[in-house]
């Protein structure tokens, strides 16, 4: 089973773990993607992330691969708000139901692989909003 | 098989069912029974060998050293690789052949959608996302399905069904009355 977890690097030749070109390169284009967008505040922020968050789980729940919901508008427009919507992100996870397409959303914003390098959905989760606890306290 | 849009004996509340059939509309009017509760913590693939603690999917939960995924994202070859290592071969096709059970890849173009089982009586059965697991009489049953709306069966692989209740327990194969 894949190792890599959140606190390591995953081997270069993980799916999910781009090389440092596609990461600079696709950082560039999530900036240029973030930049075009209108400004918004916090509450703008985060009521647009849970109308788009709420529409992705409609669209999602018969899916058994989160892979094929990479290219629905409501995963780009999450995608497109950034980092600062993970903390949410970490909010849905803690609530059973839809947990796989989370792992991927996080998965998509971050280094690290969907699954943390662990072996179940709860786990998985588990890890990922202990994750968010350490980053925010740093 | 239940009748007509008949759900199991487990109760289920409606927004769990309104929820399946909103995904699976071709479901409602095929004879098909549901036989879980909805669960995120596996899938259809996993349900193929009756592992109800994974999610199997390349980044989520993938056994080391079968295929990851392409530059394009496509997958199939590595559910492909994964059934083998199963003990699934690939078939001609759907049809019930004695001595075997078979599965049913669902998928677009080289993307992996969803995988049906089929169980003794010929009939099939899927987990549908995060949702139930259900019972349903044709693959046609499954699509369309939300934004996999085009996925339709594509490959079809078997495995020796030899009668053994411990082999069926251990490969999931599970007979059509357990």
């Amino acid at each position: 089973m894949s190792s890599a977890g959140l606190l390591e690097r995953p081997t270069s030749d993980h799916a999910d773990w781009p090389d440092d070109d596609e990461t600079v390169e696709s950082r560039s284009s999530l900036d240029e993607l973030l930049a075009s967008r209108p400004t918004v505040n916090d509450d703008d922020a985060r009521s647009l992330f849970e109308e788009l968050a709420d529409e992705l789980v409609t669209v999602t729940r018969g899916l058994s691969s989160t892979r094929l919901a990479v290219r629905h508008p409501a995963y780009s427009e999450i995608l497109a708000i950034g980092e600062s919507c993970i903390p949410w992100i970490l909010e849905r996870l803690q609530v059973p139901g839809s947990r796989p397409i989370w792992l991927r959303l996080l998965g998509s914003l971050t280094p690290f692989p969907p699954g943390a390098g662990k072996e179940t959905i709860p786990e998985a989760a588990a890890a990922w909003v202990a994750w968010g606890k350490l980053r925010s306290s740093r | 098989m239940g009748s007509l849009g008949q759900a199991s004996f487990i109760p289920l509340s409606t927004p769990d069912l309104a929820d399946l059939y909103a995904q699976y509309p071709s479901l409602v009017s095929a004879h098909h029974r549901i036989t879980s509760q909805p669960t995120d913590q596996y899938n259809c693939t996993a349900w193929l060998i009756r592992d109800i603690a994974h999610w199997y999917e390349p980044g989520i939960y993938w056994p080391d050293g079968l295929p990851e995924p392409d530059g394009d994202g496509n997958d199939l070859h590595c559910y492909i690789a994964l059934f083998e290592l199963w003990g699934f071969e690939i078939c001609a096709d759907r049809t019930h052949e004695s001595g075997f059970l078979k599965i049913a890849i669902y998928a677009i173009d080289a993307r992996f959608c969803h995988v049906a089982k089929q169980i003794r009586g010929a009939d099939w059965s899927s987990k549908g996302g995060t949702l139930h697991d259900f019972r349903h009489d044709t693959l046609d049953a499954l699509y369309p399905c939300g934004i996999m709306e085009n996925a339709t069966p594509t490959v079809f692989m078997r495995c020796a069904d030899d009668g053994d209740p411990q082999h069926l327990e251990r490969t999931g194969l599970i007979p059509a009355d357990a």
